[in-house]
């Protein structure tokens, strides 16, 4: 069935105030999810985001399409929010690199919008040394693309939203997720 | 056949209900050129993303054919589209690629695309039928049978090499091409 939720409209995506204790079960998350609207997620899993991509796993394709590189995700996010669908796209912030050409000349300048769900690597990551450049940058570099963000802190007491900014204009928002938010 | 002559046989064969999503570049143009359609949803970048767009919209929307109308440059640059569409599997979407084996919107460089089995790529991948041809009749013939059961199917149509057409630019702009495309009924 297709949705009739249309995110282009709505400022406010996850109900507020979803209160809870320490990390956030992945089922719970998925449920609050699906109650706001999503209905299709893709991506490329993270060690973050593993609790959430095992959920997802156990859906059918038409709600859960992985995808091999993160750019190829925001391709089928778009797709499938011209098919009717609302969805979510999850990544690490390295994919943020290959996925930010296709939000740049897809997603903003079509007005297609998709939330992500980013797993900042790097903070909490001392010695890591891959993440160590994208996790310093990560958020000057939603900044610079005019991608509004929040980070969703561990231990945090609601699911944060991240609000458009002064334009109307759809496309991504982002919630930059830190380590040991979900479970 | 040359970029033109295989445009027209494609236009020739769609009907009212299918969707087109069209590769960014010189080809987009053409196509919109001969025949403008609020069906048809015409890239003008994100090069290599066509397919994991079409692949997108067929999930969803089973109930329509679904051509993604690709270049060999821009496949060959987002190739893990022919692995989404080779899981994903949707019976409802053609791939067809014009391969002219270069980048002729930038002026005419090689791809390299004619050392590589494009359709074998894609067989492999996990479409339902794969071929590769180079008449318009063999075209025609192909997109006559295709169904919203058939696919995911795979077409590789050489064409001839040349400088891109100078087809004008597409009267509307991005965000009126996907209002177009949304509202498009039936």
């Amino acid at each position: 069935m297709l949705s009739t939720f249309d995110f282009s409209l709505s400022p406010v995506i996850l109900r507020p105030h979803i209160r809870y204790n320490g990390a956030m079960k992945a089922d719970t998350f998925l449920e609050n999810l699906t109650e706001a609207g999503f209905d299709f997620f893709t991506g490329v899993p993270c060690s973050y985001l593993a609790p959430l991509v095992a959920e997802l796993n156990r859906r059918p394709a038409e709600f859960h399409l992985p995808a091999p590189r993160e750019d190829l995700a925001a391709g089928l996010a778009a797709g499938a929010w011209l098919g009717g669908r609302q969805p979510l796209v999850y990544m690490q912030n390295s994919g943020l690199g290959y996925s930010l050409e296709a939000f740049a000349s897809l997603h903003m300048i079509y007005r297609i919008p998709v939330m992500l769900l980013v797993s900042w690597r790097g903070p909490a990551d001392p010695g890591w040394e891959e993440h160590r450049v994208m996790g310093d940058h990560t958020r000057e570099l939603l900044d610079t693309f005019g991608i509004p963000w929040v980070v969703w802190k561990a231990g945090a007491p609601e699911i944060p939203i991240p609000l458009r900014g002064d334009d109307e204009a759809p496309g991504p928002r982002v919630i930059l997720v830190e380590k040991g938010v979900l479970a | 056949m040359n970029r033109a002559g295989a445009l027209q046989v494609i236009a020739s064969a769609l009907g009212e209900t299918d969707r087109v999503i069209v590769a960014n570049g010189a080809m987009g143009r053409e196509f919109f050129a001969e025949k403008s359609n609020p069906r048809h949803l015409i890239l003008v970048g994100s090069m290599g993303l066509a397919a994991s767009v079409g692949v997108g919209y067929a999930i969803q929307r089973r109930d329509h054919r679904v051509l993604v109308l690709d270049g060999d440059g821009n496949l060959m640059m987002g190739l893990g589209g022919l692995l989404l569409a080779g899981t994903a599997c949707p019976a409802n979407l053609l791939h067809l690629v014009l391969d002219n084996r270069q980048y002729a919107t930038t002026g005419g460089q090689p791809t390299g695309s004619q050392k590589v089995d494009l359709a074998a790529m894609a067989r492999a991948a996990g479409y339902a039928g794969a071929v590769s041809l180079d008449s318009p009749r063999r075209l025609l013939e192909e997109l006559d049978q295709w169904t919203t059961e058939s696919g995911p199917g795979f077409i590789r149509v050489v064409i001839e090499a040349g400088p891109a057409a100078d087809a004008p630019r597409i009267p509307f702009t991005p965000p009126e091409m996907t209002a177009r495309f949304r509202g498009a009924k039936p």
